[in-house]
């Protein structure tokens, strides 16, 4: 990547400012010197005077979020360096434009300062007494379309196109939405496009910021229905048993309904059974002679599209149990097991596929949104964003519609089109909303705890 | 002082003036019982006054209330109702973690009625005999396990599993509601519980939404309708019971998980759990006040060793044995020393002299091992490089396998500090294919490969062949997949009895006591 075109987009297009408000939760208060030098780019309040700057240097003492959130460069030699802490924005933003890191990842905020613990011994010898513990960071998830090789027609690898993502990873989005304000009460999430061929999810409700590893495990065990990676393992493997327990749980019945959205447009456009030589692939049944009759017309009609050989299941299925159970054949039970199977080739074509292991510890780091994907030169952007703007309303929705891998804004030709800034305003118009949640409950903490300090706090108040 | 007056109080009930005078007909009630239970700066037993009974009629209990008004114990009582208990709970979860048998399977095989018939009824058949016992048991084992915090998680695992096998051994549905609904309170008192997290019944939701889930979730199981109008719903924030979540068995809401009454006991037993955590940390800050005192000092030695005892179950720590000896690389084939490996790495041995080479796996296994044995890093890369010069020159040794060896020794790389692996690690590797030889040869070999080999061991200092007996104890431990036990069985017989019966965990735990045999039987001679 070219160290002069990168420097250039940290100094012109990169919202530094507001990356940093929204990794320490506050807001910044620039100095004027500061202020002359970037405004360029950056919209700065007008009112920062003299004493603003001291202001603002004993702010940070205060704000923990930013002297102990650890950021991670990845420089452009290749080197990598973990355990970086912030704690003025004028530090943030001279080191992101004078070293030039390929890309910086976020992590965790720490009780103390995070630092790398070297000695004789090495990092494996740490004394007890010398734990850090990590308090806070977002819940983030991290989807790859990789993963989804079995079942996409149209890449494979670390490609992505048009068709798979509108599918895939449209049908990922409107699940986990549903399933995090429905199911988890959050309401203040967004998600990024990770720039080659994934989606990240950023969870800033405090709630989901505070589970501890062991939680959050949990809740991916909850969630990760496609349990293993391997994928011929996840769903539907378990020799014609189901593998979910019925009644649904209603998360994933919710989440069923939604896959049955997408489920036709990826029959048209992807025709998954095309190549199919063995129907196991797709669904098993306890009877083998289903399963070989349905081989058999899989084969012979091979020229013809999903949808039909989808249809198919069905009559081959109910004809064989007419055969069988004569005139019984109406039976409701032996029709609910073709129905449970089909369910859940659905969820297994297109229920999220986790990369859990990102999700599962707190202190693991997560490529920055508006970083450049050092592979593509795509930025990261957030491309669909929900946040409650009153307590108890529905929350508000905003998404970039038209996104699409494919006019994701690069690095190479920010300059001659200006759609970038729509991606901008967007994580703006959603961090303003965050900003003064925090200062509630930070107002809120502190006032219940102690009512002196806080007042205090709010005589000095930005 | 405030001991002072407890004890008059409660010598006066028992007419035993002088305490202080040592006898099996003392009694070790007070520290038990009394020297908490009146304190009031001991919150979580405040309930328990003299007022309170227990109800003793079950043995299903979460223990709220100590058994202080069948408080007449012996010494002698006082300690085989301590061991009983440590050897119950201690062969339960042995069935569970070293087996890993579900809770299931430890009913249906009949293990649970069978320890519980040696253990508890041992004291005669009758119901409140043994309620007794289990009370007693349940609290002279809360002085035991105070060592560290390790010590107190075991102690809690262990009691919650016996829990759950006296939850799931009952068969009347009634029996088991009634135990929640008088045990409620446990819920109620707790500190998590918050005006967000109650008991509600289905009429008291508005949500139209929630309400449909509840019943369809619920109620839509094929069985009968389990929710009813009026039935309890436990609301919790789905953190306090995040254990529950990946089974996907409860419904999530907002936030918020509702369990029906069925699902309560799952909530119950881990409040349980962490409430036992609990005092036993008070016990810890109580005791270092208390338990010095006069009458008490007839009781340390033996709380001592019961917890010496339990540390058995503690798996092998480098700490025990302050690791003072050393290992040159000639005598690793010194059969003075050869014969003090466990077989596990006797095979890894034999095929390394074979083969001039072991694959990573083995060689992970068997290098640590080694280091813990006291095989320091030169002495460690000269064995192993004259191990495989038949194959490796030693530049090539040294080209593709010395950092390997370093980094085990935490000198390259993470400069991690390895630790030797224990059974437990090297049963869940997996099992070694051709050419490879880690693992655990009673579960690797097959049976006729095993029982060719135990035929012709003999007994180190005995010399004598293994028996017949011998041998089919071990196989069919084999067959049990009880590998460790069977491993334990072998070095008792080719060697000596472990001291308390002691398991073998970790193949540096067999090398040690090996060692220990070894040089008290040549100090003898």
């Amino acid at each position: 990547m070219n160290q002069d075109d990168l420097k250039a987009y940290y100094i012109n297009y990169f919202p530094s400012k507001s990356v940093y408000e929204w990794l320490t939760r506050k807001k910044v208060v620039l100095p004027n010197t500061l202020s002359e030098k970037t405004s360029s780019n950056n919209e700065n309040d007008d009112e920062s005077d003299s004493d603003s700057e001291l202001e603002h240097l004993t702010m940070s003492n205060t704000n923990i979020a930013a002297n102990n959130r650890e950021i991670a460069f990845e420089y452009a030699s290749g080197a990598y360096g973990r355990y970086l802490t912030f704690p003025t924005y004028k530090q943030f933003y001279d080191r992101i434009t004078n070293v030039v890191p390929n890309r910086f990842e976020i992590g965790a905020i720490y009780e103390n300062v995070p630092k790398k613990i070297e000695n004789l011994f090495g990092s494996g010898n740490k004394s007890i007494g010398n734990k850090n513990v990590p308090l806070e960071k977002e819940f983030v998830f991290d989807i790859d379309m990789d993963d989804y090789d079995p079942y996409r027609t149209c890449c494979n690898g670390s490609q992505i196109c048009d068709s798979c993502w509108s599918i895939f990873i449209s049908c990922a989005i409107e699940i986990l939405s549903k399933i995090l304000y429905e199911y988890f009460d959050w309401n203040n999430f967004f998600f990024v496009y990770s720039g080659r061929r994934g989606l990240h999810l950023w969870i800033m409700d405090y709630e989901a910021r505070i589970l501890n590893d062991n939680e959050r495990t949990k809740v991916m065990d909850f969630l990760n229905i496609c349990k293993n990676r391997n994928c011929e393992t996840r769903l539907n493997a378990n020799n014609g048993n189901t593998c979910l327990s019925r009644p649904l749980n209603p998360f994933i019945e919710d989440s069923l309904n939604i896959t049955a959205k997408y489920f036709n447009d990826l029959m048209e456009e992807q025709d998954p059974f095309k190549e199919t030589k063995d129907v196991r692939k797709i669904l098993s049944t306890q009877f083998p002679d289903i399963t070989n009759q349905l081989n058999t017309y899989f084969m012979t009609n091979n020229e013809q599209s999903s949808q039909s050989k989808w249809m198919a299941v069905n009559d081959i299925y109910l004809k064989h149990m007419q055969g069988k159970l004569g005139r019984n054949y109406n039976d409701t039970k032996e029709k609910n097991k073709l129905l449970e199977q089909k369910e859940e080739v659905l969820l297994k074509y297109l229920y999220p596929k986790f990369d859990i292991e990102v999700s599962k510890k707190i202190g693991h780091l997560l490529k920055s949104p508006f970083c450049i994907h050092p592979g593509t030169g795509n930025v990261c952007v957030p491309i669909h964003i929900s946040y409650q703007k009153k307590l108890d309303a529905q929350p508000t929705i905003k998404s970039v519609s038209k996104f699409s891998p494919s006019n994701c804004p690069n690095m190479k030709t920010l300059s001659k089109e200006s759609d970038y800034s729509e991606y901008v305003d967007l994580f703006n118009e959603f961090l303003a909303h965050y900003l003064s949640l925090e200062e509630q409950r930070y107002d809120f903490e502190h006032s219940s705890k102690k009512t002196k300090v806080a007042n205090k706090q709010n005589d000095l108040s930005w | 002082m405030i001991r002072q007056s407890v004890k008059r109080k409660h010598q006066s009930s028992s007419n035993n003036a002088n305490s202080s005078v040592a006898s099996d007909n003392n009694y070790a009630k007070t520290l038990i019982v009394n020297s908490t239970a009146n304190d009031p700066n001991f919150p979580l037993i405040k309930q328990y006054t003299r007022e309170t009974s227990a109800d003793y009629s079950n043995l299903l209990t979460l223990y709220t209330m100590p058994p202080v008004q069948h408080s007449e114990l012996t010494l002698q009582e006082f300690e085989t109702f301590g061991l009983d208990r440590l050897k119950f709970l201690m062969e339960l979860y042995h069935l569970q973690s070293n087996l890993n048998l579900k809770l299931k399977e430890i009913l249906d095989m009949n293990h649970y009625s069978q320890l519980m018939n040696k253990y508890l009824k041992s004291c005669g058949n009758n119901l409140k005999d043994m309620i007794l016992k289990d009370y007693y048991g349940h609290y002279i084992l809360r002085l035991v396990f105070l060592k560290d915090e390790e010590n107190m998680d075991l102690l809690c695992s262990m009691e919650l599993l016996l829990l759950k096998l006296k939850f799931q051994s009952i068969k009347n549905k009634e029996d088991k509601l009634k135990f929640l609904k008088d045990n409620a309170k446990i819920m109620d008192i707790n500190q998590d519980i918050d005006e967000n997290n109650l008991m509600t019944t289905l009429s008291d939701i508005n949500d139209e939404a929630l309400l449909g889930k509840i019943h369809k979730f619920y109620n839509n199981n094929g069985l009968s309708t389990v929710v009813h109008e009026d039935t309890p719903i436990l609301r919790l924030k789905f953190n306090k019971i995040i254990d529950i979540l990946p089974s996907r068995s409860v419904l999530l809401y907002k936030g918020y998980v509702y369990l029906p009454e069925h699902m309560q006991f799952n909530y119950l037993s881990q409040m349980y759990s962490k409430n036992l955590k609990q005092e036993l940390i008070r016990i810890v800050k109580y005791k270092m006040v208390n338990l010095s005192t006069n009458e008490s000092d007839r009781l340390i030695p033996i709380i001592n060793h019961l917890n010496n005892n339990g540390s058995v179950l503690n798996s092998y720590s480098s700490k025990e044995f302050e690791n003072t000896d050393s290992l040159t690389h000639n005598q690793i084939y010194n059969p003075e020393v050869y014969n003090n490996f466990p077989l596990c790495m006797q095979n890894l041995l034999t095929n390394l002299k074979t083969h001039s080479h072991l694959k990573y796996t083995g060689r992970q296994q068997l290098s640590i091992f080694l280091k813990e044995c006291g095989l320091n890093i030169e002495e460690a890369l000269k064995f192993w490089q004259i191990s495989f010069q038949k194959k490796y020159s030693m530049d090539d040794f040294n080209k593709n396998y010395k950092y390997n060896f370093r980094h085990n020794y935490g000198l390259e790389g993470s400069r991690i500090n390895f630790k030797p692996w224990d059974c437990n690690q090297i049963l869940n590797k997996d099992p070694p294919s051709n050419d490879m030889y880690h693992g655990c040869p009673f579960r690797d070999w097959n049976k006729n490969k095993l029982v060719d080999y135990l035929s012709k061991a003999k007994n180190v200092y005995t010399n004598d062949n293994l028996t017949k007996f011998d041998i089919n104890t071990i196989v069919d431990l084999k067959n049990q997949k009880d590998y460790m036990m069977a491993c334990t069985r072998y070095f008792e017989f080719t060697k000596d009895v472990l001291p308390h019966n002691e398991m073998i965990t970790h193949p540096n735990l067999y090398y040690q006591r090996a060692k220990t045999i070894q040089s008290n039987k040549s100090g003898k001679e």
